[in-house]
């Protein structure tokens, strides 16, 4: 239903090293991991929707996924041009997340 | 909100405490609730990280572990009626679970942390922690495994589906995987944008009078359109971008605010022809600063989302940002041009 540009686009899956644990499908939010019947690895199914959030990455075992991982706020972005501090430029005094 | 407590004495003679909590939200919660939602009494957003409980957990109970954003912990205590559960609070500084994950606030040595402070293994020393599955772009699980006794498992990512979860053994269905954006999920986030443009909607009102003049006997025939005009361009960006998001075509939520914008402007036009065939340079001005504002209002709505990357945004906001500050700039200046050839002539 939903797609942004470049989703997806730092995404790497490393096939080889990839033990077939599903942790990735338990946290990736938008399906984009997924098996096939009878390969042990799993493989992109829709890369479109990956939102870079870096859940799969972090806490793959044995590090086969690689991935820019960040969060996509244009008040964010904007806020660090302008030089406000912190990796969002919300803080909790303001009515951000 | 907040109940008896439950503590026992523990060999070190210091007393564990766990707070009991309420499944039900009064409406004292659900005030606190809309305020927060609109941006009001965010210092008291955050409650107090530490172990609480609903119901009468033992031993063996289950652990949920989550934030301490009060909207977090409240849509999560709401959904634990006849359930006997412990809740571990984290200390995210007030932030949401999604949110502080993104920061690195809510991580395993966070989690950690709680777990040591709060005593949780002389509460629950066979507890299985549910961390929530959003929470997995902070926590790395492998590491609190390792460095704790604790069995843990990323658990729904919606408090709607922890009672299904628990009683369906632990096993997620791919339901309770997937984030939403549902209509009401994304007309939630609408206040705080609307608060968010304040500065926007007021400065409007002087632009307005400015676009309107001569001040003369039908000054305000033209001031009233042409402030709802502007008006409704802020609302067209914060509110109807957001609320039609997946139908408006264009990937780009600045192209998306810029099109609606672009409908209206015609729209308008047509409704007040009369009024503005003989202002083209307030026209002009008018169309300048509406889209520029629907446009950027629009393109804040990224931080609300739930699919969108970071490189994505840094891409939207490189092309979007200078076109909008040109396009504002340019609107104002075309309303001090009218307003200084109206004052002379």
């Amino acid at each position: 239903m939903y797609s942004y540009p470049l989703n997806g686009k730092s995404l790497e899956l490393n096939a080889q090293k990839c033990t077939g644990c599903g942790l990735c499908t338990e946290v990736c939010p938008h399906e984009v991991f997924a098996f096939t019947d009878g390969v042990r690895a799993v493989h992109i199914a829709d890369s479109d929707s990956c939102m870079e959030c870096g859940a799969c990455a972090l806490n793959c075992p044995v590090n086969a996924i690689k991935v820019n991982r960040g969060v996509g706020c244009a008040a964010a972005v904007i806020g660090s041009i302008l030089g406000k501090k912190g990796e969002c430029s919300c803080d909790s005094s303001t009515p951000c997340c | 909100m907040l109940q008896p407590v439950k503590t026992r004495t523990s060999l070190s003679g210091k007393i564990p405490r766990a707070v009991h909590v309420s499944t039900h939200l009064t409406w004292k919660d659900k005030a606190a609730a809309a305020a927060l939602r609109s941006g009001i009494g965010r210092n008291k957003a955050s409650i107090k990280s530490g172990l609480y409980y609903a119901g009468n957990p033992g031993k063996d109970s289950p652990v949920l572990v989550t934030s301490n954003y009060r909207l977090t912990f409240d849509a999560v205590r709401k959904e634990l009626g006849g359930l006997d559960v412990w809740i571990l609070v984290i200390d995210t500084g007030g932030i949401n679970v999604w949110c502080a994950a993104g920061k690195g606030s809510f991580s395993a040595s966070a989690v950690i942390k709680e777990i040591k402070s709060s005593r949780l293994s002389f509460f629950a020393p066979e507890g299985i922690l549910i961390l929530p599955q959003l929470s997995a772009s902070g926590v790395n699980i492998t590491v609190i495994r390792r460095e704790t006794s604790f069995k843990a498992v990323f658990g729904p990512v919606y408090a709607r589906d922890l009672k299904e979860f628990i009683e369906g053994g632990m096993k997620k269905n791919r339901k309770m995987k997937k984030v939403t954006f549902t209509l009401k999920e994304r007309a939630v986030l609408i206040p705080v944008e609307l608060v968010h443009a304040w500065k926007i909607i007021a400065i409007f009102i002087p632009v307005s009078f400015m676009t309107a003049l001569p001040f003369d006997g039908v000054f305000l025939h033209r001031f009233i359109p042409m402030l709802i005009f502007l008006e409704i361009s802020v609302i067209n960006g914060a509110v109807l971008t957001p609320l039609l998001l997946p139908y408006i075509p264009g990937r780009f939520f600045s192209v998306k605010g810029l099109l609606v914008n672009l409908l209206w402007a015609v729209l308008f036009y047509l409704a007040n022809i009369s009024v503005v065939k003989n202002a083209v340079l307030s026209c002009i001005s008018l169309v300048l600063l509406g889209t520029a504002a629907a446009s950027y209002t629009a393109m804040n709505f990224t931080g609300c989302s739930t699919f969108t990357n970071q490189k994505g945004t840094e891409l939207e906001v490189k092309r979007s940002f200078p076109l909008q500050i040109t396009s504002a700039a340019a609107g104002l200046l075309t309303a001090v041009i009218h307003g200084i050839s109206i004052i002379a002539v």
